[in-house]
C-alpha cells in the first residue's frame, strides 16, 4: 500500500484542524479566565494551527484537483474520464492515461497551461467551467456538450513531444511550419484524434 | 484619628478593568472561536469530500472566515492590552502621589 502525497497532506491538515477545534471547543465550553497562558494557547488554536490547516489543506486540495477522479466529479465529464480510464479505448486521452508517470493526472497534464503561472491560469480556466456547470441546465437535452473555451494548443502536446527531434516522422517534418503556427492541430484535424472517444449526443430515437 | 481613603489602601481593585470592557473582550473572543470553528468545518469538509464545490468554498469562504476570526481575536487582544495599559497609566500618578505624602 502506498501513501500518496496529497493524502498525507490531507491527513496533516485534518490533524491540525482537529487540534485547533479541540482548543476552541475547550475554551467555549469551559470559559477559563483570560490569563496569559490562556491567551497563548487560544492564539495557537486561532492562529498557527488553523493557518497550517488552511495552507496544507489548500495545497492538498490543489493536488487533488489535478486527479482525473476529481474531473469526473461533475457528471457531464464522466464519459470523458471513463473513456480516459478505459484500457481498451484507443483515444489519445486513454493512451496517455496509461502512462505510469502522470496517468492519474492525465486530464490536468494535457489541459494545463504551462509556464510560470500555468497552475493559476489553469485553475482560473477551471473556475469558468465550474461556473458553467452550476449555472447551466446540463440535463436539458438541448444543452451544448462540454467544450474548451479556446482551441487546444499544439504547444501543450509539444511540451513532451518535442518537434525538433531527428526521429520525428516525415509527416511532422513536412508540416513543421503548419504545426508550429497552429494551422494544423495535433488532434483536431484527425492526424491523432479525436482525443476522446465519446459520443457527445445520443442519436434521435435512441434516448 | 482620620481614616485613610480606601483607594490608597487597596490599589489593586482600581487596576481591574470595567466589566463592560471585559465582557466586550470575552464576547469578541467567543465569536472569534465560533467563526474559526465554522472555517475549520469548511476546510475539513473539502479535505474529507474533495469535490469542486467543497474545495472552492473552503479555499474562498473558509479562508476568508478564518482570516476574519483571527483578526477578531487579535483585535480583542489589542483591546485587552490597551485597556490594561490605560489602567496602569491611570494608577501610576496616584501611586506616586501617595508616596510623596
Amino acid at each position: 500500500m502506498t501513501v500518496e502525497l496529497p493524502h498525507l497532506l490531507n491527513l496533516g491538515a485534518l490533524v491540525c484542524a482537529a487540534a485547533s477545534a479541540a482548543v476552541l471547543l475547550y475554551y467555549l465550553i469551559r470559559r477559563p479566565p483570560l490569563t496569559t497562558a490562556t491567551r497563548v494557547w487560544l492564539f495557537a488554536g486561532l492562529g498557527p494551527l488553523p493557518i497550517t490547516a488552511a495552507m496544507v489543506g489548500s495545497y492538498a486540495n490543489l493536488e487533488v484537483t489535478k486527479e482525473r477522479e476529481f474531473c469526473g466529479s461533475c457528471h457531464v465529464m464522466v464519459p470523458y474520464t471513463e473513456d480516459a480510464a478505459n484500457p481498451k479505448s484507443s483515444g489519445l486521452a486513454a493512451l496517455h492515461s496509461k502512462n505510469k508517470w502522470f496517468g492519474k493526472e492525465s486530464c490536468y497534464t494535457c489541459h494545463a497551461d504551462y509556464g510560470m503561472f500555468g497552475l493559476v491560469a489553469t485553475k482560473i480556466g477551471g473556475m469558468h467551467h465550474v461556473w458553467d456547470y452550476y449555472t447551466g441546465d446540463w440535463n436539458n437535452p438541448n444543452h451544448r456538450p462540454p467544450a474548451l473555451y479556446k482551441p487546444y494548443k499544439n504547444e501543450t502536446c509539444r511540451q513532451c513531444h518535442a518537434q525538433e527531434s531527428t526521429k520525428e516522422p516525415l509527416q511532422h517534418r513536412v508540416h513543421h511550419d503548419a504545426i508550429a503556427s497552429g494551422a494544423v492541430g495535433c488532434a483536431k484535424q484527425g492526424c491523432h484524434g479525436p482525443p476522446h472517444h465519446v459520443r457527445e449526443r445520443a442519436l434521435p430515437g435512441e434516448q | 484619628m482620620k481614616e485613610k481613603p480606601k483607594s490608597d489602601e487597596t490599589p489593586v481593585p482600581s487596576l481591574r478593568m470595567a466589566p463592560a470592557v471585559v465582557s466586550k473582550i470575552e464576547n469578541r473572543i467567543k465569536w472569534a472561536c465560533i467563526w474559526s470553528l465554522v472555517a475549520l468545518g469548511l476546510i475539513s469538509w473539502a479535505l474529507i469530500h474533495p469535490k469542486p464545490l467543497p474545495v472552492i468554498v473552503a479555499m474562498s469562504v473558509g479562508q476568508l472566515i478564518g482570516t476574519l476570526s483571527l483578526l477578531l481575536f487579535l483585535g480583542s487582544i489589542a483591546l485587552d492590552v490597551r485597556a490594561r495599559y490605560r489602567l496602569t497609566k491611570r494608577s501610576e500618578p496616584r501611586k506616586s502621589g501617595s508616596g510623596a505624602e
